[in-house]
């Protein structure tokens, strides 16, 4: 009994937010997002090409060097197609308005360091980070000069329920990991955020 | 003669009153000219596809009373007129045909806009999400719905569309949806229903509404049902309480679907916010009128300048379908900083959707309380100052126009 209590306060409390928009999205926290992820890597952005595919779709084929596989098998770049949903929107043809909906889809500059945590392909080819904004992290740097990194939602939910997760329970984390886990929303420390994906990433 | 002048000049203030002008929780959409982007008849013709079964091992369960309950939701609230016909589609939906029957911008350009048919497609195993934004996701995105047409003069809706993933509801979890935990045994038909009842909420048109932000927020469930329909985010176990509209909600259907009777059974505030200069109209600021005697769970909202165009400075607010002789406060908030673009509020959705982001700034609540009685309006008028601000009723002055007739207070 005790235990069933404790699996239900778990599944509260580590799946508890999802958000719901027109378009209708689950946040997802830092082992989710890892586990749902195909590669997880660090990389800068070095390309950025506008495209339509063959049923019209506006699409962005981007390329990233990579800096650091966190999952995945080791390449030096990878390049993946995703829906431009920033090049589209409402538009009007007669008499009609076409709505587009609110796609959060995340952007790509070039020049730009990201650690992205990105899906496998889906059967055309297209793919996205996972949780299309949450799996984007942009790499700042803070005032003193600290690599910082946040994502499409300021980390809102990112740790959510992870000091109470089995896995990350059961792992060696060092002081600086570890108070990642407290962290409830805004941009964390690169380093400390790189070693602990590697190490949730770890089968 | 003097109220037969004043019925005059009402009558004549109606006629040339801009649509704009009729505000109060807000539309997820509007035309130029500030008219709602809505069904203009009822009932709706919802299309199902017509393989609504999901199956597994040897299982299968048919989800079209789900889809009913969610629909009926809406269906039959006192203070509003929507009705739904359930129609078929013809056709069964996944990923490879997904485009001959949705249209959107992004992933379906080419979609039918204007072919009499609003579909609604259960996605059994998330192919449709798949498809789009790549296999990993599928298990993260849900869902979408959407008016995707509509008269670019009047605002009527053309077509709409609505698609729900079930991949991970609960006994028929598809493989990986164990990656979202170790303890996740999927969504329960009370989530499931509570994702459908939202989004066909903008189905209809509703935009977002924040009445209890705190409660909505906060880690502590027992006060999740104080967390209304329409609010940007969703608490997982949440659905039984979630599902069903609350009042903001129904006050939000019924602007843009009024029952004969809701504005002879209710009374309104309408008025504008204004900066702290005191006289620029401050968009996007949420207005919650609340009961004092039951201040978290009779609570109404209104967006000011949501029937405007973005970055208008437009300050107008309308609060609808307040309880006839009841006392009522004006909260007014900021809209949560993390809500833009889909997850935000029209017309401050956020620099990507070409929108400004949701204004922040302390939030204060009038100093008195507000009643009237049914059918009639108050002027109230809310000044932000450097440290919060105040709201008072307007003097000589009432709802709709100038002249302060009493046939319109």
């Amino acid at each position: 009994m005790k235990k069933i209590k404790f699996l239900l306060f778990l599944a509260t409390f580590i799946f508890s937010i999802s958000h719901l928009y027109a378009f209708m999205m689950l946040q997802l926290n830092l082992e989710q997002l890892t586990a749902l992820s195909e590669r997880v890597f660090s990389g800068k952005c070095i390309s950025n090409v506008p495209k339509k595919d063959e049923e019209g779709r506006s699409i962005q084929e981007v390329t990233y060097q990579v800096i650091e596989m966190l999952k995945g098998d080791p390449v030096d770049q990878i390049t993946f197609k995703q829906l431009d949903s920033a090049s589209v929107g409402k538009k009007k043809v007669g008499n009609l308005t076409l709505h587009s909906l609110d796609l959060d889809l995340p952007q790509y500059k070039v020049g730009e360091e990201s650690i992205i945590f990105l899906s496998a392909d889906g059967p055309i080819g297209l793919t996205a980070p996972i949780g299309l904004q949450q799996g984007k992290f942009l790499v700042k740097k803070s005032v003193s000069g600290e690599k910082r990194v946040v994502n499409g939602i300021n980390n809102k939910g990112l740790f959510m329920g992870s000091s109470k997760s089995p896995k990350i329970k059961s792992m060696s984390l060092d002081r600086g990991e570890k108070s990642l886990l407290n962290s409830q929303s805004g941009d964390v420390g690169y380093a400390d955020f790189i070693s602990l994906v590697k190490k949730i990433a770890t089968p | 003669m003097k109220p037969l002048v004043c019925f005059l000049m009402t009558f004549i203030i109606f006629l040339i009153t801009p649509i704009s002008r009729v505000q109060a929780i807000g539309p997820r959409d509007v035309t130029s000219g500030g008219a709602a982007v809505k069904w203009a008849s009822m009932p709706v013709t919802v299309h199902l596809e017509s393989d609504l079964t999901i199956t597994k091992d040897s299982q299968s369960r048919d989800l079209t009373s789900l889809i009913s309950a969610a629909l009926n939701q809406w269906v039959g609230l006192a203070d509003s007129s929507v009705s739904f016909t359930l129609g078929s589609l013809g056709i069964a939906v996944d990923g490879s045909n997904a485009c001959d029957v949705l249209y959107d911008s992004s992933k379906c350009p080419n979609g039918p806009t204007n072919d009499g048919k609003n579909p609604l497609v259960i996605d059994e195993d998330g192919s449709i999400m798949a498809k789009f934004f790549g296999a990993g996701n599928k298990f993260s995105t849900l869902g979408f719905a959407s008016i995707i047409s509509s008269n670019s003069s009047t605002g009527d809706a053309v077509r709409g569309e609505a698609v729900f993933n079930a991949a991970c509801l609960k006994d028929f979890m598809v493989s990986g949806c164990s990656a979202l935990g170790s303890t996740f045994t999927g969504f329960t038909d009370d989530d499931f229903t509570s994702f459908i009842v939202h989004e066909i909420g903008h189905f209809l048109g509703l935009d977002h509404s924040q009445v209890n932000l705190t409660e909505a927020t906060d880690s502590d469930s027992s006060n999740d049902n104080l967390i209304n329909t329409m609010f940007p985010t969703f608490k997982v176990g949440n659905g039984a309480n979630f599902k069903v509209p609350h009042r903001d909600d129904q006050v939000a259907l019924a602007q843009l679907y009024p029952s004969s009777s809701f504005t002879s059974n209710s009374w309104s505030m309408t008025g504008t916010v204004y900066n702290t200069d005191g006289t620029t109209g401050f968009q996007c600021a949420n207005l919650v009128a609340r009961r004092t005697d039951t201040p978290r769970v009779d609570a109404i909202s209104a967006l000011s300048g949501d029937f405007a165009v973005a970055n208008s400075s437009n300050g107008t607010y309308t609060l609808l379908g307040l309880a006839s002789g009841v006392s009522y406060k004006i909260d007014v908030e900021s809209i949560g900083s993390s809500f833009t673009l889909a997850s935000g509020y029209t017309p401050c959705r956020g620099r990507s959707a070409g929108e400004p982001d949701p204004p922040q700034f302390t939030k204060f609540t009038s100093s008195g309380s507000f009643t009237s009685t049914a059918g009639k309006c108050l002027t109230v008028t809310c000044t932000m100052t450097s440290s919060g601000g105040d709201c008072v009723e307007g003097t000589g002055t009432a709802c709709g126009g100038s002249g302060g007739c009493s046939l319109i207070r």
